[in-house]
C-alpha cells in the first residue's frame, strides 16, 4: 500500500519541507547586520529563529529538471510557529494528498485511500520530494545545535554578498547528511548556499538560493536549486509563489479533521 | 457495436449517477461562487498482458484500455464533493465492450457546533478506513480482513474498496476522533412505466425501490492514543447477517513500525474460521545514498479457528470463492519496495499460503518518465499445485503485463 505512497509523499514531503526549511532560514530582518561577528552558535540560532512566525501561507512549485523535461509539483504550506505545518499537494497527479506535522507527529492523507497514515520510526527516514530532506528531519524536536557540532570557516562572498561559511558536523550516526557547509548571508541569517556531504566525505548535494524577497519586513528565498552531484543532469528548483506571514488560519486547521477533509 | 457489461439498467444507473454529480458539482459551484473550483483530471491507461491460460495449455495476449475522469470540488471550507468514474475498454468478438464503474461520488459536508468545534459528514459512495494494514487488516470491519478485492499491481492503495455509505467525523481532540458508519444497501432504480430501466433517466420519474430497513449496516470507531501508540476500537453491526463484529487496532514503533489488529464476530450463522481474524504487520524503511530508499514490510494473516492441515480440496484453496465457509489458518505478505530514484520504483510482493506451500509471486516496476506519464510492467507468477490456494495451472497462474498511463 505504501508502495506509490512512498514515492509521492517522498517526493511532495521532501518539497514541503524543502520550503519550509528554506523558508525559515530566509525569514529575518535584514537590517540586524551587526560589525561583531557573533560566534557560529549564534549565527545557527538566529538561523533557526528565522523558522519561527506567528502563521504563514504559502503556495509553493517544485520542478524536477532532467533530461526529460520537466515535472512540476505545486503545494499549499501553512505553518504556525515552529511546531505545525500542514502541505497540502495541488498538482493533478497528487492533488488532495497531506503531510501534517504537528508536535512530534507527522501524518500522511491520501484521498483515495482515505486513510490516515502515522510516520513513526523508520518511516520517518523517508526523503521529502526526493532530495535533502526527510521527515525526520522536521518532526523532531531536535535542532541544529543538538544535531550537529559547529565550527566558523571564514567569510566569503555568495551571489555577490558577504557570508558566515559555517561547518557542521554530526553528532549523531544515524543523519542523513554527517557534514555540511553552510554559508549564511551576514546580514540577514538566510541560508544562501547548503552543501551536503555523505559519511566519506564525499559532496552529494547543493541548494544555491537564487533568489530573495522581502516580504513583511522578512527576508525570504523565494527561488532555490537543489542539485545532486551524482547526477549531472538533473536538479530541482524549489519556487515560493505566495507567501503571506502573520495571516489568519482556519480554526483547527492542524488536526486530523483537516487533514482527512 | 458497443456493449454495456451490467446491461441496461446498470447503464441508466451510471447516467443518473453522472448527471447527478455534475448537477451537485454545479450547485455547490454557483453557490459559492466566489471561493469554489471544480478540478478535473483525466487518467487514460493502456495495459497489454499476456497470461497463461489452462483451458487451452497455452498463452493469451489481451488488450484493455482504462479511463478515470476524476471531478472534485475544491476552496470551500464546509462543502465538498467528488465524482470518479472509470471505465475498462476492450475489444472483444463482439465489439468493443465497455464497463463502467464509479468508485466514488459523494458530498462531504461539515457543521460548526459552537465557535470551537465541527464535525462533518459524507454522504455517497465512498471509502473509509479502519484499522492498520496494507493488505491484512483485522481493524477493517467495513471490508473485510483479507483484502479479497485487492490491486496487488497498484502503486497506491492495494486496498481501495468504497462503498454507499454515511459516515461522520467527529473531533475529540487532535489527534482522536470517533467515526460513525452506516452502510446502505444496494438499491434498485425503477421508472414510473412499470419497467426496469426500460427508459430515459430524463424522460421519467425515477423510483429508487429501497431494500429491507433491517439490512443496512452501521456501527463505529474511534481513534485515540495511548502514550505513544495509536489505538482503535470498532463496532459494526450487519443486519443482513444480525452479526457483530468488534475489533482493537493498535500501531507504534519499536524500530520498525509495528501495528496489528484483532476482530471477532458473533451471530447464529458466522463460518468457523470468521469468529477470530488477528493479523500483525511490520514496515522498516531505510535510506542509502541520495534519494534512494527500500521499504521493507511483512504481514501475517491468522485465522485461529481456520483449517491448519493441507487439504486435497479445491473448495479452500479458491480463497473461499467456491466455499465461503473455510480458510486456511495462516498466510502472509511480504513486500519490498526500492526506489533507486524519485521517478523509478521496483517492488516485489508475495502472499503466501504456508499451509499449502503455494504463493502468489508479483514484481512490478514503474518510471515516471515525463509529467503525468508512467511505464509500467508487473510480473505475476503462481507457484503450487492446481488444489493449492495459488497454482501455475489455475487461472492467471503466470501474467506479463505492461501499462501506458498519462493523467493530464
Amino acid at each position: 500500500m505504501n508502495t506509490k505512497r512512498n514515492v509521492q509523499i517522498k517526493r511532495k514531503s521532501t518539497a514541503l519541507f524543502a520550503a519550509v526549511l528554506l523558508f525559515a532560514a530566509a525569514g529575518h530582518s535584514i537590517s540586524a547586520q551587526s560589525t561583531v561577528r557573533p560566534s557560529a552558535e549564534e549565527i545557527i540560532r538566529r538561523l533557526e529563529e528565522n523558522i519561527i512566525h506567528d502563521t504563514a501561507r504559502m503556495e509553493a512549485e517544485m520542478v524536477v529538471h532532467d533530461r526529460f523535461g520537466e515535472k512540476r509539483t505545486t503545494m499549499d504550506i501553512y505553518q504556525e510557529g515552529r511546531v505545525h505545518t500542514l502541505i497540502e499537494y495541488t498538482s493533478r497527479e497528487e492533488r488532495g494528498q497531506k503531510v501534517l506535522r504537528t508536535q512530534d507527529e507527522v501524518y500522511l492523507y491520501y484521498p483515495d485511500a482515505a486513510e490516515l497514515i502515522r510516520l513513526q520510526g523508520a518511516a520517518l527516514r523517508q526523503s521529502m520530494l526526493g532530495s535533502d530532506i526527510s521527515y525526520e528531519d522536521v518532526s523532531g524536536n531536535k535542532t541544529i545545535l543538538e544535531t550537529y557540532d559547529l565550527k566558523f570557516l571564514s567569510e566569503e562572498q555568495v551571489g555577490g554578498r558577504p557570508t558566515y561559511k559555517l561547518e557542521l558536523a554530526a553528532v549523531e550516526r544515524n543523519v542523513a547528511y554527517p557534514k555540511r557547509i553552510m554559508w549564511i548571508d551576514r546580514a540577514g541569517y538566510v541560508l544562501l548556499k547548503n552543501d551536503m556531504y555523505s559519511l566519506s566525505g564525499r559532496k552529494i548535494k547543493e541548494i544555491v538560493t537564487e533568489k530573495v524577497d522581502q516580504i513583511d519586513g522578512a527576508w525570504i528565498p523565494v527561488v532555490e536549486t537543489i542539485s545532486d552531484t551524482l547526477k549531472s543532469n538533473s536538479y530541482t528548483e524549489l519556487v515560493l509563489q505566495e507567501i503571506k506571514l502573520n495571516v489568519r488560519l482556519p480554526r483547527n486547521i492542524f488536526s486530523l479533521e483537516q487533514l482527512s477533509w | 457495436m458497443v456493449s454495456m457489461n451490467g446491461g441496461t439498467r446498470g447503464r441508466r444507473r451510471i447516467w443518473i449517477f453522472v448527471l447527478t454529480g455534475i448537477l451537485v458539482l454545479h450547485a455547490i459551484s454557483r453557490s459559492f461562487a466566489q471561493e469554489v473550483q471544480t478540478f478535473q483530471t483525466i487518467e487514460m491507461e493502456v495495459l497489454n498482458t499476456v497470461s497463461h491460460s489452462d483451458e487451452i495449455d497455452d498463452w493469451n495476449l489481451s488488450g484493455l484500455g482504462r479511463v478515470e475522469l476524476d471531478f472534485q470540488s475544491r476552496g470551500s471550507r464546509w462543502v465538498r464533493s467528488r465524482l470518479n468514474i472509470q471505465a475498462d475498454i476492450a475489444d472483444t468478438g463482439d465489439g468493443t465492450n465497455v464497463r463502467f464503474t464509479i468508485p466514488r461520488a459523494f458530498i462531504r459536508v461539515r457543521f460548526p457546533l459552537g465557535k470551537n468545534y465541527l464535525f462533518r459528514t459524507t454522504f455517497g459512495k465512498s471509502r473509509v478506513t479502519w484499522g492498520d494494514g496494507a493488505l491484512y487488516n483485522a481493524g477493517d470491519l467495513v471490508f473485510g480482513a483479507e483484502g479479497t478485492r485487492a490491486d496487488l499491481f497498484s502503486y497506491e492503495s492495494i486496498r481501495d474498496e468504497t462503498d454507499w455509505l454515511v459516515t461522520a467525523f467527529f473531533p475529540l481532540g487532535q489527534f482522536s476522533f470517533i467515526e460513525p458508519v452506516i452502510l446502505i444497501p444496494e438499491s434498485e432504480i425503477r421508472y414510473n412505466n412499470g419497467t426496469s430501466g426500460e427508459s430515459s433517466p430524463l424522460e421519467s420519474q425515477i423510483i429508487t425501490r429501497a431494500p429491507s430497513f433491517d439490512r443496512i449496516a452501521l456501527g463505529s470507531r474511534i481513534q485515540w492514543q495511548l502514550a505513544n501508540i495509536k489505538m482503535e476500537t470498532g463496532y459494526l453491526f450487519r443486519g443482513a447477517d444480525e452479526e457483530h463484529e468488534v475489533s482493537l487496532s493498535m500501531q507504534g514503533n519499536l524500530g520498525p513500525d509495528i501495528y496489528g489488529g484483532v476482530a471477532t464476530t458473533i451471530g447464529p450463522d458466522v463460518d468457523d474460521y470468521e469468529k477470530v481474524r488477528i493479523t500483525v504487520g511490520g514496515l522498516q524503511q531505510y535510506r542509502y545514498g541520495v534519494g534512494g530508499s527500500v521499504s521493507l514490510r511483512v504481514e501475517a494473516l491468522v485465522f485461529p479457528d481456520g483449517e491448519w492441515e493441507e487439504l486435497e480440496d479445491a473448495a479452500v484453496a479458491d480463497g473461499g470463492s467456491s466455499d465461503h465457509s473455510r480458510r486456511y489458518g495462516l498466510s502472509f505478505f511480504p513486500e519490498i519496495v526500492w526506489n533507486p530514484s524519485e521517478s523509478v520504483t521496483l517492488f516485489s510482493r508475495v502472499i503466501v499460503s504456508p499451509i499449502d506451500v503455494s504463493a502468489l509471486w508479483i514484481a512490478g516496476s514503474g518510471w515516471n518518465i515525463y509529467e503525468g506519464l508512467t511505464l509500467s510492467a508487473y510480473l505475476s507468477l503462481q507457484s503450487g499445485k492446481k488444489t493449492d490456494t495459488y497454482g501455475f495451472d489455475r487461472e492467471g497462474g503466470a501474467s506479463l503485463t505492461t501499462s501506458v498511463k498519462y493523467v493530464f
